[in-house]
């Protein structure tokens, strides 16, 4: 035969939430069961008067007596077990429960008469009543296991109202407590007597059914497979069996109806037959047997489930409950069964019930350790702290008292140091002692949440350090919906395109879209905390936030968690239902905060991650960028003879605008300067720098007259449409005839060191708009005669326009005396001085425009080469 | 705050549900077993019902009295009062039966059917009819243990003990606590000679009743016949201690007496019984009692004086002082030998084969042998020995106030041996004092006998 187990995770155990009518009826039970308990208790603890007389239960007519109570007023009054008490107080008595009406007419240490047979005789005694409460310590201890049974039962019943193995756990669990409770109690000779034990009776019939029901349910639903393969009429026979064991309503009741219906056809054969009852505890024979069978068939039930468990873990967790089982009921089984019905003794009972105490510890163990039952249970460590210590302050209490005792005990003992002594080995031996039990409560108890805690913990640092969305998306809610064991987690980021918040794809609640600016949003930011959606009422939402909440009920979504950083809404967790169906308490919320703390921290790295690289790349086209820039000014200065030239450019940004070139014109030993300030910085304006200065080679290849190149230059940068203007002097230098041919546009006309007359601006053409301003400027030419000695600066507004911290332009003027201070100077060196007194100028404030000149000094021999400088780098430099 | 529907429904079930349990209660604690509008009566009549099952007859006829006074039309007052009147005051017996009988629709169906049942008998006389009824009111009430009684009654009436017995047990199964059952079972078992289930029962009935003089003195009455007098006198004192005109309990020590052989003690006693007794039969027989007493005692004179100052040759002849004048004419003509013994009347048809006729029959019989052995004839006398005395001895428990079976069987013994059949007599004696070994006068004449078995002759009896 085969028996199919699935999984102990496997949502076998999730079942339809229970009816109204089923909720009332287990609600009802636990209510009758406890209320049944609870008098069965009272009527154990309550002083009554008593005359120590042990009934046998079952006999009658009159009251046999089993036992006498030493020092009660029966065995006082000379009455002996065997005897027969025919009357009391006056009245006869039929059975024991006749009894209490008349002891409760009476007084303690009233006298009353008793009417008693002795085999044939017949007397009367009188008995003076005592106080006596009939409960016993094995007694509370029955009452302790029945609570502890029916704490379990109701405690796994209500986290899991929908699981049918849940709810046939606590009708277990209560019909063990009427069984301890109300079954194995010492009788109290009270009415309460007839009724409880009734109670218990019928516990104690049902339990075994119960019990094996149990254990077709869990772990999970036993799926018997044994009419596959046969065939003819034997394979029909057993499939129609088959499906009897696996569906049929019919088995339950056949289970639950055969105990009592033995019963009753047992004692209706007695009856007919005129033979004497076998009666054990009430019940024939038969009916134990077939009890004890069904507890056997519930234990191997359970076997097989630890037996055919798939994984570790649950067979772990299966173990533990077939071991605390078969410790619980084996023993109860034997003594309980076995012993009366062969030994006819009961003396053991209450030893037996001893171990039963297994059962709901494992359970409970289970549940703590495996989460049995999907059942989630956080033991407060100060809890179990407090206790240890209290454990162990009571062993060192008692270890003292030990050895007080000890040393005024014995003389060997007496001395003052040996007592010391042995009140510091006790001190010393108690903290390593608590540390270990602490250590091994860690281990069993608290590895589950100390794993969940590491998990969190792992979680947020792979949450804050993982840089990629996609990866964090999935982190955020793939790994929390495992570790917090929910059904369904949804994060909502802004959608680019109009910045709501909205989930990634349709089928992770796509339907959930919160638009930027709703009322909810707001609300959610404003409280920054988890909010439960029952706590959302509509009256305070827009529209739109209606909408959204709408949609979410719609999708199952319990919890809402604003990801919230610097008032900013980053995101939204969707947090749908826990997989337990429990409600989310505030430890979940806390969990839930810490998670979308991350995720905030998280998102906003990723996004500074992004622009990072995104600048990252920028950057590293500006370096390439700023490389090729360099490589377009010149490498090597131009040989004119008697003139000398040195060229100097610093860009504002890695990438400037400015450039200068030159352009030989072998044909006839002249050479073109080109000055260029492009509008705007960085590549943009550098590629310009690159397509205007093309534009002007190519044209001043073919026409050296710098009107004509400007007219063309314009046209073409004018096409360019991008609004950005190129300032452009082009000089054409005449070494031989020691002019100056040139057009402005857009540039400061150059200055000239000329003698001790100071700086002054060369003449300017008169048209000087920049290139790409307009679409046809005719720009105009002008020409400079040179002379030796002559000190020419061309450059760009970078320098002139040069900004201090104050926001004060550094002027022409003192770009003037600047020059005219340092002109003795060779040219490196005063372009040095010429940075240097504008840096000065300038201290602190950044650089906002590129720096580019170019020096010219006529001195009539042969230039010296210089190479070209190009300073880079920022202004702070 | 809202509430569900489901709990206002909830709320007002659970209200109604108390409301009308209270009501039942109400009704059921206020519900009385007889008809009548008056408080007061009711409590008399309770009081009287309460005496009654004391057998305090004359305290519950007062209390029914009591009871009609304040309610006229108290339909079962009238009822229990005639029927406790039956034997002392028929005539107001039936008058109080017919004066019921006009309130009989205005009562419950119960109260009909326990008029109906006395009707038959007391009016009718028709028992089988009042049996029939009996068994439909049984059918109607199971658990009214009056009814098993009343039923069990007449089964004995009519010579069915056993069966009587059986209604008995089933009588107690529904009330064990139903006290006079266990007397009269205790007397059925005593008649059949069983003493020690007569004593269990007595005893039962003792601890039921231990504030009435009745169960004291029952079990009294069955001790001073077994002989085990200190404990019939503890019991029978007890009896007066509770109610000191008892005359019951004065009888039954005046039977003590009788069987310690103190005649005197015995005639003062009877004497003491009879004037308190309150119906004409125990009067009549403690009256007897005390003659022969004082016969025995030597004073035959008086004896015969107090024979003819009997209360019942006083009282106007009717079918129960007809039995008892029957009685004295045997006692006088048998036991005191004043004349012949008179040949027993016919019994009617109903008593052919039951107890009493057997008892009349054997007083007869005896009191015949007596006279024939004084006679020289021993036949009769033999016969009767040989025949009647093993019945006798199988049927010992049948006692009266004055032992007069066993003083009877004493006097043919002592008139046996006297006329040397010393055998017989002694046989005799060994039944009379099997049922009580310490029976003085058989212990006396025992002793004559085996004293004088050798002389030639026996001297004549107190009475001869």
């Amino acid at each position: 035969m085969q028996v199919s187990a699935p999984p102990a995770t496997a949502p076998d155990f999730q079942g339809e939430a229970p009816s109204a009518g089923r909720r009332w009826a287990v609600f009802l039970l636990a209510i009758a069961s406890c209320l049944i308990a609870l008098m069965s208790v009272v009527d154990m603890f309550v002083a009554r008067p008593w005359d120590g007389v042990v009934p046998d239960p079952y006999a009658a007519p009159g009251i046999l007596i089993q036992d006498l109570v030493p020092g009660g007023g029966a065995e006082k009054a000379g009455i002996r077990p065997g005897d027969v008490i025919l009357g009391i107080g006056h009245r006869m008595l039929s059975r024991p429960v006749d009894a209490p009406p008349e002891l409760r007419r009476h007084g303690v240490g009233e006298p009353v008469r008793y009417l008693v047979r002795r085999g044939e005789q017949v007397f009367e005694v009188t008995v003076v009543l005592s106080a006596y409460r009939a409960a016993s310590l094995s007694y509370f201890y029955f009452v302790f296991l029945g609570t502890l049974f029916v704490t379990l039962g109701w405690f796994v019943y209500s986290k899991r109202p929908s699981d049918p193995a849940a709810a046939v756990l606590f009708f277990l669990c209560t019909l063990f407590l009427l069984f301890f409770v109300c079954r194995l109690r010492p009788l109290s000779y009270y009415w309460i007597d007839y009724f409880v034990q009734l109670a218990g009776t019928f516990a104690l019939f049902l339990l075994p059914a119960v019990f094996l029901h149990f254990f077709l349910l869990f772990p999970s639903r036993k799926d018997l497979r044994f009419a596959e393969g046969a065939t003819g009429r034997t394979g029909s026979v057993l499939a129609a069996l088959q499906r009897f064991l696996n569906g049929s309503p019919l088995f339950l009741v056949l289970l639950y109806t055969l105990p009592p219906a033995t019963y009753v056809a047992q004692m209706a054969a007695y009856a007919g037959s005129g033979r004497p009852e076998r009666l054990v505890y009430g019940a024939p024979l038969l009916s134990w047997i077939l009890l004890a069978d069904y507890l056997v068939l519930g234990l191997l039930a359970l076997f097989h489930s630890w037996w055919t468990a798939p994984e570790k873990r649950q067979r772990q967790q299966i173990l533990v409950l077939l071991v605390g089982t078969l410790s619980g009921t084996v023993p109860f089984v034997l003594v309980v069964f076995w012993f009366p019905t062969f030994f006819k003794s009961d003396r053991l009972l209450a030893w037996a019930v001893v171990p039963m105490a297994l059962v709901p510890l494992s359970f409970a163990y289970s549940i703590v350790r495996f989460r049995l039952f999907d059942v989630q249970v956080i033991v407060k460590k100060s809890i179990v702290y407090a206790l240890v210590t209290a454990a162990v302050t009571g062993f060192y209490a008692l270890a003292v008292v030990t050895g007080s005792r000890l040393a005024t005990s014995y003389v060997l003992f007496s001395s003052p140091l040996f007592a010391f002594s042995f009140a510091l080995l006790v001190v010393l031996v108690v903290d390593p002692l608590r540390r270990r039990i602490q250590d091994f409560v860690d281990r069993r108890f608290f590895r589950d949440r100390a794993d969940f805690q590491r998990a969190l913990v792992e979680m947020s640092r792979s949450v804050v350090s993982q840089l990629e969305r996609e990866k964090l998306h999935d982190l955020l809610t793939g790994q929390t919906a495992d570790l917090l064991r929910l059904e369904k987690l949804v994060l909502l980021t802004p959608r680019p395109e109009d910045g709501a918040l909205a989930a990634p794809s349709a089928e992770s609640g796509g339907g959930l879209v919160l638009p930027l600016g709703s009322r909810l949003g707001l609300l959610l930011v404003e409280r920054g905390d988890p909010v439960r959606m029952t706590e959302l009422g509509p009256a305070r939402l827009d529209e739109a936030s209606r909408r959204f909440r709408e949609a979410a009920e719609r999708e199952g979504v319990r919890v809402l968690v604003p990801v919230v950083t610097r008032g900013r809404l980053l995101g939204l967790l969707a947090v749908g239902a826990k997989r337990s169906e429990e409600e989310f308490g505030p430890e979940d919320l806390d969990h839930l905060t810490t998670i979308a703390n991350q995720g905030a921290l998280g998102l906003e790295a990723a996004a500074l991650h992004e622009e990072l690289t995104r600048r990252a790349e920028v950057e590293r086209d500006l370096e390439i960028a700023r490389d090729i820039q360099i490589s377009l000014f010149p490498r090597e200065l131009p040989r004119l003879p008697g003139i000398e030239f040195h060229g100097v450019s610093r860009p504002a940004k890695v990438v400037g605008g400015d450039f200068y070139d030159f352009l030989p014109f072998p044909e006839n030993g002249r050479l073109g300067l080109v000055v260029g300030d492009v509008s705007g910085k960085s590549i943009p304006a550098s590629l310009l720098m690159v397509a205007a200065k093309e534009i002007v080679y190519a044209r001043a290849m073919t026409d050296p007259d710098p009107a004509v190149v400007f007219r063309e230059a314009n046209r073409r940068i004018y096409a360019i449409k991008r609004r950005m203007f190129v300032a452009l002097s082009y000089f054409v230098v005449d070494p031989e005839a020691l002019t100056l041919h040139y057009t402005i546009g857009g540039q400061p006309a150059p200055l000239l060191v000329r003698g001790e007359a100071g700086a002054v601006e060369i003449p300017s053409p008169d048209v000087r708009l920049p290139l790409g301003a307009l679409r046809d400027t005719v720009y105009d030419a002008r020409t400079f005669y040179l002379r030796r000695g002559d000190l020419l600066l061309f450059y760009t507004d970078g320098l002139n326009e040069a900004m201090s911290a104050e926001q004060v332009p550094y002027g022409d003027e003192r770009l003037k005396a600047s020059l005219v201070r340092h002109a003795a100077r060779p040219l490196p060196e005063l372009a040095d001085e010429l940075l240097e007194d504008i840096r000065q100028f300038t201290f602190g404030a950044e650089q906002y425009d590129d720096q580019t000149f170019v020096l010219m000094r006529v001195d009539g021999g042969e230039t010296s080469l210089r190479l070209g400088r190009i300073e880079a780098g920022r202004a702070a430099e | 705050m809202t509430v569900s529907r489901k709990w206002q429904v909830g709320t007002a079930a659970a209200v109604l549900a108390v409301a009308a349990g209270s009501a039942a209660a109400y009704y059921v604690s206020t519900r009385r077993e007889v008809t009548t509008s008056s408080a007061e009566a009711y409590e008399a009549y309770r009081r009287g019902r309460e005496n009654e099952l004391k057998l305090y007859r004359r305290e519950a006829a007062a209390a029914y009295a009591e009871a009609l006074a304040k309610d006229p039309g108290f339909f079962m007052a009238m009822l229990r009062l005639a029927v406790l009147s039956q034997d002392r005051d028929p005539d107001r017996s039936r008058s109080l039966l017919l004066g019921a009988s006009r309130f009989r629709d205005a009562v419950s169906a119960r109260e009909r059917r326990i008029f109906d049942i006395w009707a038959k008998l007391m009016i009718d006389k028709d028992v089988p009819a009042a049996e029939r009824l009996t068994d439909e009111y049984l059918k109607a009430y199971p658990d009214e243990p009056e009814g098993y009684q009343f039923r069990a009654m007449q089964l004995m009436k009519s010579g069915q003990a056993d069966k009587a017995m059986e209604v008995f047990a089933h009588l107690l199964s529904v009330n064990p606590n139903y006290a006079i059952a266990y007397n009269i079972i205790g007397y059925q078992w005593m008649g059949r000679g069983d003493f020690a289930k007569a004593e269990d029962n007595l005893k039962k009935y003792r601890f039921l009743a231990p504030d009435q003089a009745n169960p004291y003195d029952s079990l009294g009455e069955l001790y001073a016949n077994t002989g085990r007098y200190e404990e019939a006198e503890e019991n029978l004192r007890k009896a007066l201690e509770l109610k000191p005109d008892f005359f019951p309990a004065i009888g039954h020590l005046a039977s003590v007496a009788v069987g310690r052989g103190d005649f005197k003690a015995a005639g003062a006693l009877f004497h003491q019984a009879a004037k308190l007794a309150d119906e004409i039969g125990s009067a009549t027989h403690l009256a007897i009692g005390e003659a022969l007493s004082a016969m025995e005692a030597g004073d035959r004179a008086g004896a015969a004086a107090l024979l003819d100052a009997n209360p019942v040759l006083a009282t106007e002849p009717g079918e129960r002082t007809k039995e008892l004048r029957e009685v004295v004419a045997l006692v006088r003509g048998g036991i005191m030998g004043e004349g012949a013994v008179p040949s027993p009347p016919p019994a009617p048809k109903t008593d052919h084969g039951s107890s009493g006729e057997q008892r009349r029959l054997l007083a007869y019989g005896l009191a015949r042998a007596i006279h024939e052995v004084r006679a020289g004839d021993l036949t009769g006398a033999r016969s009767l020995v040989s025949k009647e005395l093993p019945a006798y001895a199988a049927r010992t428990g049948e006692f009266d106030y004055y032992p007069y079976f066993p003083m009877l069987w004493v006097s043919l013994a002592g008139e046996l041996g006297r006329a040397g059949a010393a055998g017989e007599a002694a046989e005799i004696l060994k039944v009379v004092l099997a049922r009580n070994p310490r029976f003085q006068p058989a212990l006396d004449a025992q002793r004559r006998i085996r004293g004088e078995a050798g002389a030639a002759t026996i001297p004549a009896a107190p009475g001869a």
